[in-house]
């Protein structure tokens, strides 16, 4: 069975994500798209809010503590899989809008790491609703509206009808998070959301053009000097291939260490051992989705160039350490201890 | 090793031996997946010492400084050498190095050790 493409529609309070899932459910094509919804509180007002009311409706409520949501989310979606539609075979996407309020992280460990729901589900792709108006100050009070906007993949100006996007929202925006899309136009956010079901997120695609040293700021980084998100994005460059057993030792050691602090890794890898074929890694946090092996380089571009998305990890100390493993000779690994 | 030569031990030495002697014995998990149901392995920062001792030899091999590949080699081929971070910085500390080779080192060691030690966070930068 092909595993169903989950997107998940992040943003906060207000930023308008119901209203933009009910003008995506009301477009044609849709038929076939359940919609999950993660919300804050005890009585689920989204809901009633949400106009789609067919039998692919699953209610998460006082979901915002990381493991009651991974519980929650798994049950939603293991009594999705039993819906009439799902055991038709009908069920073509998942649309999963999460509280405002939330860490969207944990949502994405989930969908990525648990063995409950790998094979059936999978992640596609995360939008993100940004308010043209007040997402300034939002992002200047909340740190969660932040990290919604880190590990997005698309982020979706709202409500530009009535303002358009100030140069400092954009600047900052682009700061965060410079892999993802931006969609200002009116329109545009429906039409970046419909883009993202019908194509799920590739990995590597926004990887920006890289100049020659081995790491850099990915963005010009002025509005981040001035709004200390204390969220920095890095390029890590390498011109030679890495050694294949090194570059993992060193990505699960870095993974461990600073998890926590690592909210998105998008990467494209020349290993020596196969330089024929980049190995793409997506990663949210800790957890990282299994690499993929593409059957070609995209480009003639062939370097090794990984983005992180971080919370307050310098640059230099994630590039000295790739220094130490990424050439590592053939020799024994250290003897694990099991915990 | 006389006196004067210890004398002239490059103070960075002592501060390394310090920072890594704290910071290798730390235990970090990998190959979990954080309460995901994975079981892990614990290794120590100790059990990457080979893989720093080697990137010190491959760029001194890399840039054709000779005498510090001689100095790295002293005690033995790198993989078969017990601890090699701690013995290297301990030789330094005790001054066995020239001026120069001791630079070189400590230099590249400094970042290497120092970039470790904030990734891991409070407890391998604690003093």
């Amino acid at each position: 069975m092909k595993a169903v493409p989950v997107t998940v529609l992040t943003g906060f309070l207000g930023s308008g994500k119901t209203t933009l899932l009910n003008r995506l459910l009301r477009e044609p094509g849709m038929q076939g798209t359940a919609v999950v919804i993660n919300e804050f509180g005890s009585v689920g007002l989204d809901h009633d809010l949400v106009d789609h009311t067919e039998e692919n409706m699953v209610l998460l409520a006082n979901g915002c503590i990381c493991c009651t949501i991974r519980g929650d989310l798994v049950e939603a979606f293991e009594r999705l899989s039993q819906t009439p539609a799902a055991q038709r075979g009908e069920l073509r996407h998942v649309v999963l809008e999460t509280t405002g309020l939330a860490d969207p992280a944990p949502i994405l460990h989930t969908l990525m790491g648990d063995p409950r729901l790998q094979g059936a589900w999978r992640l596609a792709g995360v939008a993100c609703t940004v308010d043209a108006c007040h997402a300034m100050a939002t992002l200047d009070q909340h740190p969660e509206a932040v990290k919604q906007a880190a590990v997005a993949d698309r982020l979706l100006l709202t409500k530009t009808d009535l303002q358009a996007a100030p140069e400092a929202l954009m600047q900052r925006l682009r700061d965060i998070n410079p892999l993802a899309e931006i969609r200002t136009d009116a329109g545009g956010a429906l039409n970046a959301l419909q883009a993202l079901i019908a194509r799920p997120a590739a990995a590597f695609t926004a990887l920006p053009d890289t100049g020659r040293s081995s790491f850099f700021p990915a963005s010009g980084g002025h509005g981040a000097s001035r709004h200390d998100d204390r969220i920095r994005s890095h390029v890590i460059v390498r011109d030679q291939p890495l050694s294949r057993e090194g570059f993992f030792a060193w990505l699960d050691m870095i993974a461990k260490m600073r998890g926590d602090d690592l909210l998105r890794v998008k990467g494209i890898v020349h290993l020596d051992d196969d330089p024929e074929h980049p190995l793409v890694i997506h990663g949210v946090q800790h957890l990282f989705h299994p690499p993929e092996t593409l059957p070609r380089w995209p480009s003639d571009d062939r370097r090794t160039r990984i983005v992180f998305i971080t919370r307050g990890i310098d640059a230099e100390d994630i590039d000295a350490t790739l220094s130490v493993f990424e050439r590592r000779r053939a020799r024994r690994a250290p003897a694990p201890q099991p915990d | 090793m006389d006196a004067a030569t210890v004398a002239a031990a490059d103070p960075r030495a002592a501060r390394l031996l310090g920072l890594w002697s704290r910071l290798s014995a730390q235990h970090v998990t990998l190959g979990s997946g954080c309460g995901c149901g994975v079981g892990g392995v614990s290794v120590s920062l100790q059990d990457f010492e080979l893989d720093i001792a080697d990137y010190l030899w491959a760029e001194s091999e890399r840039l054709g400084v000779q005498s510090v590949e001689a100095f790295l080699l002293q005690p033995g081929p790198i993989a078969e050498q017990r601890q090699p971070v701690m013995h290297l910085l301990t030789r330094l500390e005790a001054g066995e190095a020239d001026e120069a080779d001791a630079d070189w080192l400590l230099t590249r060691l400094a970042r290497t050790l120092e970039s470790f030690a904030k990734l891991h966070g409070p407890m391998g930068t604690a003093t």
